[in-house]
Order: structure tokens, then sequence, then C-alpha cells
């Protein structure tokens, strides 16, 4: 798989999540970016295409939810998939509909990247 | 929304805390159930305490269960010289080295790349290797070039997300000990665990203590640790391994011969199933021929029994109970009787414990005889904790219904003042047998007293008895027993002592 073409946004409020994720996709052969909360993610998401975001559900200033819906209503990311994680997050809040997948933390790398690998195998490299 | 915090996760199994059992004896007991999955644990101690050899024990125990692991050396020994250090013991395994297990040498990445280099090469190993435990050796270099104190820490936090995202159990070792538990790898890891010497007089013995277990609970306080051509060992202390958690058998009606028929009357029938009984009496009393009658009958009756003994021999043992006529080599055989013999006081309390609880489980033992109280009083390190060991043990060894017979010497031979060496052990046991003997004329004479059998009647006068070619022969009556007190209270009158009575002690 050709995942040096993927640019893939982490999006984390926690620094070591955010670190090691990246460090992990990095080290899978994807093209990482990360922002420390939605607002940073947006300016992020403006600068660079991405073909998958990963944003933890609960953060300061603009949450993962709100992150999800400014993406849906800008056209230029409505279509950009998006893997939700949470510590905390519950199963029968309503999902935005470009969430595609969702992990509890602890995140395990291996589930992680085999979602990763799954969306991207049907989504189009930008 | 409500409040996140009270909620569950979408998969519940997220928060479960899977273990991974060390294969350590001991040690999974004393973390209850293992090291946590995923989590990273400091190991602390100085120079000789056993690091690594617990590190390369727990590589190669993790392998053996089906894992995979890795071993990475920062500023340490060579491989190879470490390697050969650990060839001979009993868990070493050459064939999985490169093929399961694997040795990496981390220095160059940290030198050249600092810590970020050296999280790589972590992250690297891991996922080559498809490690599920790593042992990082000698942490001190990741502390030394580091840029500072928050740079170490980001590290250390890291290092714990990476062990938690890859699942795969992380072990730092240490040259360093508690005393310098401020700094940042302390405060950041899962757990702490401390490796030490600890001195008693000229014995020097070592220690582990866990001092932090994030998530469950672990037995606190330092706890014996054993290194032998098996590798490390661990004996927990044996009165918070069984705080607790002993259940006590429902008491019993059936009465146990005792091997010495005269005795068996005098108790009514014998003693009763899972007591304890305290035989007390001066050196060549017939202290430990009692024990071996106790063993022998058992046996004969298909009983299997542990002699812990101190001081004689496997063969001296089976010599003696051979002169007076006891089948105990011929029951040894036959896997019903098992002598558990420690030559010196090598070892610690709970080693001893964990020996004798051991035996009695394997040979699935219903009668025990310790030879003696005294062997367990030796080796406390601290004297004033034998009768907290003794009352753990005891009352483990009761609630697996097991019958025992605690030897124990006193420093005179016979009257008032005969006492038991170990304060509070009366209050422990069921059961009291006092052995005396006393000078009448030319005479050794020796007096036999069941001082006490809670719970059942009993006879309540002395008896005499005889060491003879059967073992011991108690006297049908007291008559005996009653001549040789009034010689003695004659004498002690004439000596100014005093006087003491027929009816038992």
């Amino acid at each position: 798989m050709t995942e040096a073409f993927h640019n893939v946004l982490v999006v984390d409020d926690e620094y070591a999540s955010l670190e090691v994720l990246a460090l992990l996709l990095t080290g899978a052969g994807f093209r990482l970016f990360t922002a420390g909360d939605g607002q940073e993610a947006l300016e992020r998401l403006a600068e660079n295409p991405m073909a998958l975001v990963i944003t933890d559900y609960k953060m300061p200033r603009m949450d993962g939810s709100e992150l999800c819906l400014r993406m849906l209503a800008d056209p230029r990311f409505q279509s950009i998939p998006v893997i939700f994680t949470s510590a905390t997050y519950r199963q029968d809040v309503p999902r935005p509909k470009n969430v595609v997948a969702f992990f509890s933390k602890p995140l395990l790398f291996k589930d992680v990247l085999a979602a990763v690998h799954r969306i991207l195998k049907s989504a189009p490299s930008p | 929304m409500t409040d996140p915090t009270r909620t569950a996760p979408e998969h519940e199994d997220a928060w479960l805390v899977e273990r991974t059992k060390t294969g350590i004896s001991g040690l999974d007991t004393l973390l209850r159930g293992g090291l946590v999955r995923g989590a990273i644990y400091l190991v602390m101690g100085r120079p000789g305490t056993g690091k690594t050899t617990l590190g390369n024990q727990l590589c190669f125990q993790h392998v053996a269960q089906g894992g995979r692991a890795a071993y990475m050396t920062l500023l340490a020994e060579s491989h190879a010289a470490m390697l050969k250090n650990l060839h001979t013991m009993s868990f070493f395994d050459a064939s999985v080295i490169n093929h399961g297990l694997s040795y990496v040498g981390a220095y160059r990445a940290l030198r050249d790349e600092k810590l970020r280099g050296l999280l790589d090469m972590v992250r690297r190993v891991i996922l080559d290797e498809k490690a599920s435990l790593l042992v990082i050796d000698g942490i001190s270099p990741a502390r030394a070039l580091a840029e500072n104190d928050v740079a170490l820490k980001e590290f250390v936090v890291e290092l714990q997300m990476l062990s938690a995202m890859t699942n795969c159990t992380t072990i730092l070792l240490a040259n360093m000990t508690a005393a310098d538990a401020n700094d940042p790898e302390h405060t950041m890891v899962d757990g702490l665990i401390e490796l030490a010497f600890e001195q008693f007089r000229r014995r020097t013995f070592r220690t582990i203590e866990v001092l932090k277990f994030r998530g469950t609970r672990h037995l606190l306080g330092r706890h014996e640790l054993e290194i032998s051509e098996h590798g490390i060992s661990v004996h927990p202390r044996l009165e918070d391994l069984l705080d607790g958690s002993t259940n006590p058998a429902p008491a019993s009606d059936d009465r146990l011969q005792t091997g010495v028929r005269q005795l068996d009357l005098m108790l009514r029938g014998g003693m009763l199933r899972g007591t304890n009984s305290v035989a007390l009496g001066f050196s060549g009393s017939g202290k430990t021929t009692l024990g071996l009658h106790f063993l022998n009958t058992g046996a004969d009756l298909g009983q299997a029994g542990v002699l812990f003994g101190f001081y004689e021999s496997p063969d001296r043992i089976l010599q003696a109970s051979e002169r007076v006529g006891l089948r105990l080599r011929e029951h040894a055989a036959h896997g019903k009787f098992s002598h558990v013999w420690q030559p010196s006081y090598e070892f610690a309390l709970d080693g001893l414990g964990a020996r004798l609880l051991s035996e009695v489980e394997r040979i699935g033992a219903k009668r025990v005889v310790i030879d003696s109280l005294d062997g367990f009083r030796q080796a406390a390190i601290d004297p004033a904790r034998t009768i907290r060991f003794m009352t753990a043990l005891l009352g483990e060894l009761r609630a697996r219904e097991i019958t025992t017979i605690l030897i124990d010497e006193t420093m005179k031979p016979s009257g008032p003042e005969m006492e038991m060496r170990v304060e509070g052990i009366s209050a422990l046991v069921e059961n009291l047998f006092l052995l005396e003997y006393m000078t009448v004329g030319p005479r050794m004479r020796r007096l036999i007293s069941i001082v006490k059998q809670r719970a059942s009647a009993h006879e309540t006068t002395a008896r005499e008895f005889f060491l003879t070619g059967r073992g011991i022969e108690v006297a049908p009556d007291a008559a005996s027993a009653a001549e040789v007190v009034a010689h003695t209270d004659d004498y002690a009158a004439r000596h100014n002592d005093k006087p003491r009575s027929p009816e038992g002690v």
C-alpha cells in the first residue's frame, strides 16, 4: 500500500496520545499532521489536503464533535472521513455522519492501523 | 451532554485490566495475577540485587508462555557477557534467542538522536519484533542525555503511551533506589518495584518490594527474593498472603491416631482432625520419636505426611525410625512420607513456609510434623515476626484440614519453669503435650502429660513413658508417674525447690 501519499491529521489535546500516534503512523508510512484541538485542526485542514482525520472527542476550545460539524459544513472538508477516539465518549451520543469509526482509549495501534488501511483503501488519494 | 466521566466507553473491555503472568514463582502472587499488559514498570536496585537476572528471566518466561520479547540495552554489559552469565540458569533457552527473544543495543540511537531517537528505536523494536514484552536495561544514560527534566518526563510519558498503544508491557531497569524516587521516571510509570539487600546479623537477604502498582491491588511490604540455579523466586510474606483469605475448615469430630496407643486413650480416641499440637520437651525427651510415630501411623492408614525438619538428616531419621520398628523408608518409597530437611539456616522465614506448603500440596499430606519451632524462630530476620508467621502458617494448615504436630524444645527438662521459646504459640494450638524427664536415683524417667486438648475431654494425670525397641510406650495408668513425681517433690522439698503436683503440670 502506498500510504506515503496519504496525509493524515491527528487531533488530540493530550500530548502523549498525539505524539505517539503520530510516531506510529509515521512509522507505518503516512505523512502526519497534528493539532491540539478542533480550532487548530481546521487551520491544518485549510493548509494541506487530508485523506483522513483522527480526532479525540473531548478537547478544549473546539471538541471533536464540533470539528466534524464544521467539516461537514465546508465543501472542502465534507468528504474527509473521520475516526473518533475517546476515553469517555458514549455510544448513544449521536455521531456526525462523517465519523466512520470509533475507538475507545487506550487505543490499540494495530486496531487503529487496520481501520486506517480499510478506510483509505476505499477512499481516493488526495 | 451527560457527565462523560461517569460513563463507560463503547467497549467496556477497554477498561478491563489484562494481566500478563511473569512466570516467576511468587512474583505473580505478589502482583496478584501478574503485570498489567501494556503498562510500564520501573525496576530499581543497587548493583547485584538481581535486576538483570529478573529482566532476562521475565523475557525467557514470557517467550516460554508463547509471547515475544525484546531485551534492549543502553550502556550495560555486552549481550555476550550477559548471556554467558545466565546460561546456567534453568530458565535459559538458547533456542529462543532471535526466535521470539531479541537482544538489541540502543545506545547509538540515544547518543546520536537523544530521547526522540531512542523512542523511535523502541517503536521499531516493538513493531518489528512483534514484542509483547520489552525490557530496557540501564535507563540511567537516558537520564544523563536528556536535555532537562521535562524532556525526560516527556520521554517516559511517550514510552508509557507507546507501551499502551502497542499492548507491549515495558520494564525499565535502573541502578537506583527508592530514596531517589522523586525523579520524573518514578512518578510517571505505572509501577515501581525495588530490589534490595537487607542484613540481619551477618546474613544478607535479597528483598523485593512493590512500591506502586497502578490500577490493581498488590501485596505491600518487603518480601524475600531468592536467586538460585532456577533464577529468581519470590517468597511473599506468609501472613500477608494468607491474611483474610484462609477459610477455616469446619470443625471435625474425626480422630487421628497418634501411633501411641495409650496416648490415644489419654486423648479419648486420638487427636481431632485439622488441629495443631505442640509437643514440648527438653532435648532427648522423645519429641521427634513421637512425631515419627504420628507420621508412620498416618502413612499406614494411607494418610501422607511431611516431616519438616531442621536438624537430623533424612538418613538419620530413616535409621532412627527403623530402630523402633517404624516403616518410614517404605512409606517414603510409596509417596506417603516425605522429609523436607533444611540443613542450615540459610533460608529466611517465607522461603521455609513456601517449601512446607509446596511439599504438603505435592504429596497431598494430611499430617505434618515440624521439628522444630526453633528452626523458624532462627530463620526470622525479625524474631518478633515469628508468632505472626506461625499464626498464618498454622492457620493455613488447619484450613487445609491437616493435623500438625509442632515440636518445641524447652531449656529445662521438667518442672513448672518449662516454657515455650516463642511467646503466644500456646494460644495458637488446640493441643499441648508435655514431655518431661527427671532423675530418680540413678535413672532418667520420662513423663508425658496432656496439658490441653481444646474442645475435648482428656486424661489429666501424667503418665510415665518409655523409649523401647518399639518406640514410645506409655504406661497404662498414672501409678508410676505418681511415684516419679512424689520422689521429685520429696527431692524438691529437701532442696527448698517448688514441689509439683501429679495432676498434670
